[in-house]
């Protein structure tokens, strides 16, 4: 009897595992959404009011979802300590500590950064067009996302159920 | 003014070290001076002085602190709030607005867009021009400036640093509250450089008194319409008139019943009537007082004050603002 309800243990477990495979890559794909459509807000700031990033970034905090809103929050936050940092310290810094463990992968925090580097300094033409570029980045990033999603959800969850299988078969 | 804290946040680390040490009176402190390669200087109760390290003031150019071009950039990060895209407004002018109506000149590389400047870069000079409240400075002017009930139109003439914004802010302040002999009335106040109320975020920093609107960043002529149209100020009050657009929104003004309360840079009457511009409101004698301001012992003491007619009403003896 005792068994039977390892093997079932084992079966479950492998299958949650391919089954949270799949989600990390829903929730990859969603974040990257969110992203960009906290960029896209970023940008009616600067365009329309103008806005210095740090009261942007408070603006835009309060209308998107966490970890996002508290990195943006934080990022603001600590402009305004005016500490020695430069802005893609503390930009940096922010997204390191408040989207750890976010869904998004090495590579979006890489780009994440990259845009952080560019934000400030240019003038307000220059400053939409970096937000733009961003944004077509993310797009296409989402894209691929979206489509690893599609391709690989149901490869995870039954590589689950079948490794859950395999192992059963072999303990018996 | 508000606090030593908030304006020395706006320098880099090391600069903020040497003015924290710097031992001086706040209210005579005018003007802090960044240049690239040269050392740090202070405008101080009406003279010049090299700040050393240590921050000891002296007059001689050997112990001035020297400012690298890093700790100039790093000023301008924080000045700018990491956000210089958002003052190219400003950076046009030459100039930016700071928490605490604090204004801070640049120079460097002007980038012109066929024969208008674009902007600023390489910014190798900051020139940090400390705003000063000093209230009941206005209170000698006022008896002169108002008539019965009624403020009369009156311009302030003043060289620049001689406290003309600061004793415009007392009067404004003084007449929205009201005094023991003057109700208060509604005062409306045409910021285009924030250097009358200090706005930040919107909010006036200096105190402008309790039945003042202001509009921060307004271009004078058509905030003077505004005003006019939305809030029906008894009173407008504008800092540095000068160009055609504001003379012509002043006329406006004039005839809608609104009293004005006006500065401009000058010495004297006779400076204003060689401003072409100026020269007609002077002779049409539009204005009912001048108050004239010198420099002499004391920053924003006044000279004297005339009427329409070139009649000398105070003379002398003075208020320090």
């Amino acid at each position: 009897m005792l068994k039977w309800v390892g093997i079932g243990l084992m079966i479950g477990a492998c299958s949650a595992i391919g089954l949270s495979m799949g989600q990390d890559l829903k929730k990859r794909v969603t974040q990257l959404q969110e992203l960009r459509r906290m960029t896209g807000m970023l940008q009616g700031e600067i365009q329309y009011a103008k806005s210095p990033l740090a009261e942007a970034f408070r603006h835009v905090a309060g209308r998107i979802r966490e970890p996002f809103s508290d990195f943006l929050r934080h990022t603001a936050e600590d402009m305004e300590e005016f500490s020695g940092e430069s802005f893609s310290e503390i930009f940096s810094r922010n997204a390191e500590e408040d989207l750890k463990g976010s869904g998004l992968l090495r590579e979006d925090m890489e780009q994440l950064r990259g845009f952080g580097e560019h934000l400030g300094y240019l003038d307000q033409e220059m400053q939409l067009r970096t937000i733009d570029l961003y944004r077509t980045q993310l797009m296409e990033t989402c894209e691929t996302a979206s489509e690893e999603f599609k391709n690989k959800e149901k490869v995870y969850r039954y590589l689950g159920v079948c490794m859950g299988l395999f192992l059963a078969i072999l303990f018996v | 003014m508000k606090g030593k804290d908030e304006l020395i946040k706006i320098f880099s680390i090391r600069l903020r070290g040497i003015l924290q040490r710097m031992d001086v009176d706040l209210e005579q402190l005018q003007e802090i001076r960044l240049r690239v390669d040269k050392p740090l200087m202070i405008a101080y109760g009406g003279r010049e002085y090299f700040v050393a390290e240590s921050g000891r003031i002296s007059l001689d150019e050997a112990s001035g602190y020297v400012v690298d071009k890093k700790e100039l950039l790093e000023t301008m990060e924080y000045i700018a709030n990491y956000s210089l895209y958002a003052f190219e407004d400003e950076l046009r002018q030459g100039f930016i607005t700071i928490q605490g109506g604090h204004r801070v000149g640049v120079a460097g590389k002007i980038v012109m867009d066929g024969d208008k400047i674009k902007s600023v870069k390489y910014i190798s000079f900051i020139n940090v021009r400390l705003s000063h409240q000093i209230k009941g400075c206005a209170g000698e002017v006022l008896p002169y400036v108002i008539q019965g009930e009624e403020v009369c139109h009156t311009l302030i003439i003043s060289p620049p640093r001689c406290g003309k914004t600061t004793l415009l802010r007392d009067m404004i302040r003084q007449l929205s509250n009201g005094t023991d002999y003057f109700p208060g009335i509604t005062v409306g106040v045409v910021d285009e450089r924030s250097e009358i109320g200090g706005a930040y975020l919107g909010v006036p920093q200096n105190d402008l008194g309790i039945r003042t609107d202001v509009l921060d960043c307004c271009p004078k002529a058509e905030g003077m319409m505004m005003l006019v149209r939305s809030m029906s100020p008894r009173i407008i009050a504008v800092d540095e008139i000068g160009d055609y657009g504001d003379i012509h929104a002043i006329e406006t003004v004039l005839h809608c019943g609104c009293k004005l309360l006006a500065t401009v840079h000058g010495s004297s009457i006779e400076d204003v009537k060689k401003k072409p511009l100026l020269q007609k409101l002077v002779l049409e004698r539009i204005f009912e007082r001048y108050v004239i301001l010198h420099n002499h012992n004391q920053v924003g003491k006044v000279k004297a004050i005339f009427d329409a007619r070139g009649t000398a009403l105070y003379e002398g003896r003075g208020t320090g603002c």
